[in-house]
């Protein structure tokens, strides 16, 4: 017998939720769609919505080493993160396997956070344990609403909160009694907004309506899985299985496209050294479909030979079509190869799928 | 230089067709004689601040083929899908939603198998018979609903009275039809709306098409008339412009309808005979005005569109026949600034109101100026009737009447259907009757706006088989 | 009575006495039940009721076939013309003969007079191509291939916008749309080529009047039917049909009476046979609900007026069918109020005056005018004999605008109504394109219908009878003997 998590959101969301479709993700139960995932997804890139994220894994690394044991563990240097910033890296293994991929946010000198989709608690508590670092999991003290679209910076402007914020930023704020952090680490331009547990529904309540004038709607995580895939982001577990045990070299970073978040200046990270013996065979592509039906992890061909394999797909309501992420051989990766799955066409495009839209505002 | 193609209009057909023509390689020119493109898909600025599509909200659907061929999401037309129409004071229901569902499935099945049927003879080589007389490749396929009427086949498929209501609100929007007349199903074959909005009005949509075309290498001239199409041997060669230059084109695609074809761009006399009949034949049933409306401040209106209509559809097409405008107005209204916030300041909103049944000419003459009043206040009060306090908060108020749609889109009588939707103008029927996929008698010019058989099916569809046909007839060797 | 025919045949109108007729000349014993006491269906109405006055799709062969010609058949008049009359007393006549209908055309519109030669050959030649289709018991038309682009357009054109297509003047397209019935209706069209391939006294397309009117024709036919055997029986209403699982077995009377054939053939329209004498649903679940919901909504009144002395026809043609109309789209009002079931605020009505063509045509000091009124509702909000009353009055009153001695010489008024029990739908195009297979045979073997119903557009004919007499016999001939 489970419990049921209800994340800080879910009065309001069921509410919302008329519908009552729901879905487990990282054991909390969120919102699969208010009613038109296709619809909330366009609204998403055309206009703006609010969205649950408190699904996603936070942890709280602090200590007198706590650097020193980021520097040891993620792919790129902490010392260059100032605090109130944040930047994307990976965790490998010992051999140069993708153990997870997040957030590194740095609060102040020796506490840190780390955001990612994927969980990876106990492998980083165990190792951080050498370092005498405390790794806290945050996931149940707080709630995280993202706010996504052209007119976000609006919505959370009329909201009373300052828009004034760099990408890959965060500040804490006192926003009317409440204690809020509000960053733009997201990949679709939009803000998140961080509260405590408790005031979980004043904050949606305060969101909705200053969203009121820029037909501000919900979005479900179906909407929101669309808008990762349009936007070119492989997601751990959904499109790849991730390393993880401690020694298997698969998948590598360049066999996911992520070797931009591996700092070549970085002396020491786990896993370094076997990056230098593994070959970049294949690549990270986007692939569209000329029919409506998706095709998740299917193989790619090119005439009868297999030359890659599509991640997770879905319909994108944007493009009118079905797309996906896929893993080919770099010499088919080329924007416009054609290639067949499941006997379809299936044409290699490059990514993102559809670029951020501008923020109105600005 | 000696285009490929000529395409007279810059509508979405014009554009959809010079941008697959000129993806496929072909050298196209398009010929618009207003100062922009994109016909009824415009955005305007009807009031300092205030933005609203003045001639309609939505389009028919874009076939989605059509919209991934032509990459039209990355040129920036991403359609926000709108809210199935409803009766004043019925609420959402997602039952009902369900069973709309499906009967809405069922309709685009039918319209996808009519536009895969046509999409295909567009693809075959043209066939004349052994006299040298245009013949259909394939014959249509029968359409159940030709005979059925709409009253009947809303009875059969939905089973509650609402959702027929509404379904009959949504086939006779910016209409006038008697649905108990058998034919009048194919109204829901021929759809008005449907395809969502584009954010910033449906001017973005034509922008995107625009963008779609030059991309790939199409030429425009904007602000120049085209007057003649110039035959040689009674087969197309090009199109002479308003001010006498000569274009010389391979295939000539005109996008205005039938009656603005023949009529405008034609002497008579150098016509073969079947299309002046044909011509003088093709009815128009031009039924639609609109209402835009600057709000000072936001109504109380539910989300999404709704029609108001107390009288029944019979009475107010009875009415539309003898020249009058029916008492009390159907009309649809849509609060486009919700749901897209660039349209109005912030506080303030654009309301828009299709009226139904307007006819094009008035039993006792011509749309005057008092007769306009007269119905602009007419329909405002209408309004007023369900959202109390409304006039107090018009700043502005513009309405366009069919006479105006003619001026400003060149388009018969104001008729946005193309022609009337009858079964004897539908499908195989509509244009010319042996000729598929908008070919014509004259070798060399082909139709392809609302007139055309692929014209109701969707948007974009008649300019984009057109463009079929021509490629299809100039590998085929048809067109010198 | 009990017993074992070999057909039975439900209703003594001209379909039925036509396949009794035939299926005797092929031996068969036949039994006739006619519900009301004198035989006729439309032809000879019961008074106080009317009936038609002229007649237009007598199948040629059954003439042939039963030589009625030397059996006392006549024809007082064989080609009626049609008539338009004006208020001032003229009329247009447009008769068989396209020259002089062009010529009389001509002088109210010569566009129109030179189109209606081409109208006429157009449709009378592809009447004339479609004719063994709609003669025979085809599968599917037998056009010529030069006529195919032409029926696929007329499937689907109503009359009026094919006349539309035609004629300018709006009176005549009004006068040629009456044989279309409903000229609105998409396919109407083709109704106007069915009217064309009918013969009459071996004159395509022609309306004629036996002498002694239609009930001469039907009393000839009665006779020839005694004579030969069949068993004909009046006042025998059948209540319901005798089924074993989904065959025919034989028929029961009102009397209770039980009559066993393995072959029964209605002149009852589908509807009335099929939901009426058959059990619940014995024809398939879908196909009952859809009888049930396919109602005709409009039909026809007739409507016999008596004089006792001769009308005043300076306003009205004497030897003509006038047709008085406002205009062509009074129609599209007239459809729409009988489908609410309303009266129209315009009356349709045709007029034939018998006895101005042949003073024979009814009992001598007698004069009759013979109205039919179309556009009218089956099943009207408020009952019929209140609005019989109404609808008298505002014919007489019609007719008293062109006949001034009208109301003072009245005796006497009859009404048939439009009647549901003969009629299966309002006009459909499926209708007159399928075979007469498909409207003769039911989902219950050994049950054929035979009647005007099962013609391809409601007349008195006989093609039908003739056609489901020959099904029956092959049925019957397929049987294994008992």
């Amino acid at each position: 017998m489970t419990d049921v998590l209800a994340t800080p959101f879910h009065g309001p969301t069921s509410a919302a939720n008329r519908c009552n479709r729901w879905k487990p993700r990282n054991g909390w139960t969120l919102a699969a769609d208010y009613g038109n995932a296709h619809g909330e997804a366009i609204a998403a890139r055309l206009n703006c919505t609010v969205a649950d994220i408190s699904w996603r894994w936070r942890i709280a690394i602090e200590g007198r080493r706590a650097e020193e044991f980021l520097s040891r563990l993620i792919t790129r240097d902490p010392r260059k993160l100032a605090p109130g910033t944040a930047f994307k890296a990976l965790w490998l293994n010992d051999h140069g396997g993708v153990r997870g991929a997040g957030l590194i946010a740095r609060h102040d000198r020796e506490s840190f956070r780390v955001i990612s989709t994927a969980a990876d608690h106990s492998w980083i508590e165990r190792a951080a344990a050498l370092f005498d670092v405390t790794v806290r999991d945050v996931g149940r003290e707080e709630g995280g609403l993202a706010i996504v679209g052209p007119y976000a910076r609006r919505v959370v402007e009329a909201a009373g909160l300052d828009p004034a914020l760099e990408p890959l930023n965060f500040r804490n704020l006192f926003w009317r009694g409440l204690e809020v952090s509000l960053s733009r680490f997201g990949e679709h331009g939009g803000y998140e907004l961080w509260c405590k547990a408790d005031d979980g529904s004043i904050v949606w309540d305060r969101i909705a309506k200053a969203g009121t004038a820029f037909a501000l709607k919900p979005a479900g995580l179906d909407a929101m899985d669309i808008l990762d895939l349009e936007a070119g982001v492989p997601r751990p577990e959904r499109d790849y299985e991730l390393a993880r045990d401690g020694f298997g070299a698969e998948p590598s970073p360049f066999d996911l496209g992520l070797e931009s978040l591996i700092d070549d200046d970085q002396k020491l990270f786990n896993g370094k050294a076997a990056l230098q013996g593994i070959r970049k065979t294949k690549a990270r592509v986007g692939i569209e479909f000329d029919s409506e039906t998706p095709m998740p992890h299917m193989s790619l061909l090119k005439g009868t030979e297999m030359v890659g394999r599509t991640w997770s797909s879905l319909y994108s309501p944007s493009l009118r079509g079905a797309i996906a992420l896929a893993q080919v051989n770099r010499d088919v990766a080329a924007p416009g190869t054609e290639l067949a799955c499941g006997g379809q066409i299936a044409r290699v495009c490059a990514l993102p799928f559809l670029p951020v839209p501008d923020s109105i505002g600005e | 230089m000696r285009y490929d193609a000529a395409i007279i209009g810059a509508g979405t057909n014009g554009l959809a067709a010079a941008a697959t023509l000129a993806r496929a390689g072909l050298s196209v020119a398009v010929f618009e004689r207003a100062e922009r493109v994109g016909g009824r898909c415009t955005t305007r600025e009807f009031h300092p601040g205030f933005r609203a599509s003045p001639f309609c909200d939505e389009i028919a659907p874009v076939p989605a083929a059509i919209f991934r061929a032509l990459d039209l999401a990355r040129h920036g037309a991403i359609f926000m899908p709108s809210a199935p129409l409803r009766s004043l004071g019925e609420g959402d229901s997602f039952e009902a939603d369900l069973v709309g569902q499906r009967f809405r499935t069922e309709i685009q099945r039918r319209i996808a198998a009519h536009c895969a049927h046509v999409l295909e003879s567009a693809k075959q080589p043209k066939k004349r018979d052994w006299l040298g007389r245009p013949v259909a490749s394939a014959p249509w396929h029968r359409e159940s609903w030709s005979a059925r009427s709409l009253s009947d086949v809303l009875a059969e498929a939905l089973s509650d009275e609402t959702s027929r209501a509404s379904a009959l609100s949504a086939a006779l929007d910016g209409r006038a039809a008697d649905p108990h007349r058998g034919g009048s199903a194919l109204l829901l074959l021929a759809p008005r709306a449907g395809s969502g909005t584009t954010m910033g009005g449906l001017g973005t949509f034509a922008n995107a098409l625009h963008a779609s075309a030059q991309a790939a290498g199409a030429a425009f001239s904007l602000g120049l008339e085209v007057s003649d199409v110039r035959l040689a041997k009674r087969r197309a060669t090009g199109i002479r412009l308003a001010d006498g230059t000569e274009i010389e084109a391979r295939a000539v695609i005109s996008t205005l309808d039938l009656k603005r074809t023949f009529l405008g761009l034609f002497a008579w006399n150098e016509l073969p005979e079947a299309v002046p009949r044909r011509t003088s034949a093709f009815r128009h049933a031009p039924a639609t005005a609109r209402l835009l409306l600057a709000l000072d401040g936001v109504p109380a209106f539910p989300g999404g569109p709704v029609s108001v209509s107390s009288s029944s559809a019979a009475q107010a097409y009875a009415a539309w026949r003898t020249g009058t405008v029916p008492d009390p107005l159907p009309m649809t209204l849509r609060w486009v600034s919700a749901t897209d916030p660039r349209l109005a300041p912030a506080g303030k909103a654009v309301l828009t109101a299709t009226l139904s049944a307007v006819p094009y000419q008035l039993f006792d003459g011509a749309w005057t100026n008092e007769k306009r009043t007269a119905l602009r206040e007419r329909a405002i009060a209408q309004i007023e009737a369900v959202l109390r306090g409304l006039s107090a908060r018009v700043l502005a108020a513009e309405l366009i009447v069919p006479p105006d749609i003619e001026e400003s889109l060149g388009i018969t009588e104001g008729d946005l259907d193309g022609g009337e939707i009858a079964p004897d103008q539908m499908f195989a029927q509509r244009g010319f009757a042996q000729c598929d996929a908008g070919r014509t008698p004259i070798g060399g010019l082909y139709l392809g706006g609302g007139s055309a058989p692929a014209g109701p099916l969707g948007s974009c569809m008649a300019g984009v088989v057109a463009a079929n046909a021509v490629m299809s007839d100039l590998t085929g060797g048809h067109l010198r | 009575m009990k017993g074992v025919v070999d057909a039975i045949v439900i209703g003594g109108s001209i379909g039925g006495l036509v396949a009794a007729l035939y299926l005797r000349r092929a031996g068969r014993s036949v039994l006739l039940l006619e519900a009301q006491d004198t035989l006729g269906g439309a032809c000879r109405p019961v008074p106080p009721s009317a009936g038609v006055a002229t007649l237009f799709a007598l199948d040629p062969r059954v003439i042939d076939e039963f030589d009625l010609l030397n059996r006392g058949l006549t024809f007082a008049v064989r080609a009626v013309p049609l008539a338009i009359p004006w208020s001032n007393g003229k009329a247009l006549l447009v008769g068989r003969d396209p020259h002089q209908a062009a010529h009389a055309i001509a002088v109210y519109s010569i566009s129109d007079a030179q189109n209606y030669k081409r109208y006429r050959r157009e449709l009378f030649a592809l009447a004339r191509s479609l004719r063994p289709w709609w003669w025979e018991d085809a599968p599917g038309p037998i056009a010529p291939r030069n006529a195919h682009a032409l029926l696929e357009r007329l499937e689907v054109t109503s009359a009026a916008a094919y006349l539309n297509g035609w004629f300018e003047s709006d009176a005549l397209k009004t006068a040629l749309a009456f044989d279309a019935v409903a000229p609105y209706e998409p396919g109407s069209a083709l109704a106007l080529v069915w009217r064309a391939a009918q013969e009459m006294c071996g004159l395509q397309g022609a309306v004629a009047i036996p002498k002694g009117g239609p009930a001469a024709f039907a009393d000839i036919l009665i006779a020839l039917a005694k004579a030969s055997g069949v068993d004909i029986r009046t006042g025998a209403r059948v209540m319901r049909l005798i089924l074993d699982g989904d065959a025919v077995q034989g028929v029961e009377l009102e009397s209770g009476a039980k009559v066993l054939s393995r072959c029964v053939l209605s002149t009852l329209s589908r509807r009335a046979t099929l939901l009426n004498l058959a059990p619940t649903a014995s024809a398939g679940l879908a196909e009952t609900q859809r009888l049930v919901g396919s109602a005709p909504s409009t039909g026809e009144a007739h409507i016999t007026l008596v004089l006792d002395e001769a009308p005043d026809l300076s306003g009205m043609p004497a030897n003509a069918r006038a047709v008085i109309a406002e205009r062509l789209d009074c129609w599209l009002d007239t459809e729409s109020s009988a489908c609410q079931g309303q009266m129209p605020d315009e009356l349709m009505m045709e007029v034939v005056i018998p006895t101005a063509m042949g003073p024979e045509l009814a009992p001598p000091g007698q004069h009759v005018l013979s109205v039919t009124v179309f556009g009218l509702p089956v099943a009207p909000e408020e009952r019929w004999p209140l609005l019989s009353a109404r609808l008298a009055e505002r014919v007489v009153n019609t007719l008293e605008r062109r006949m001034k001695n009208l109301r003072a010489h009245l005796t006497g008024i009859y009404f048939g109504l439009p009647n549901e029990s003969r009629r299966d739908s309002d006009f459909s195009v499926s209708r007159i394109l399928s075979s007469y297979s498909a409207r003769m045979a039911t989902p219950l073997k050994g049950l054929f219908l035979c009647g005007s119903a099962a013609e391809p557009m409601d007349a008195v004919s006989g093609r039908a009878g003739r056609l489901a007499a020959g099904m029956a016999q092959r049925w019957l001939a397929s049987e294994v003997s008992p």
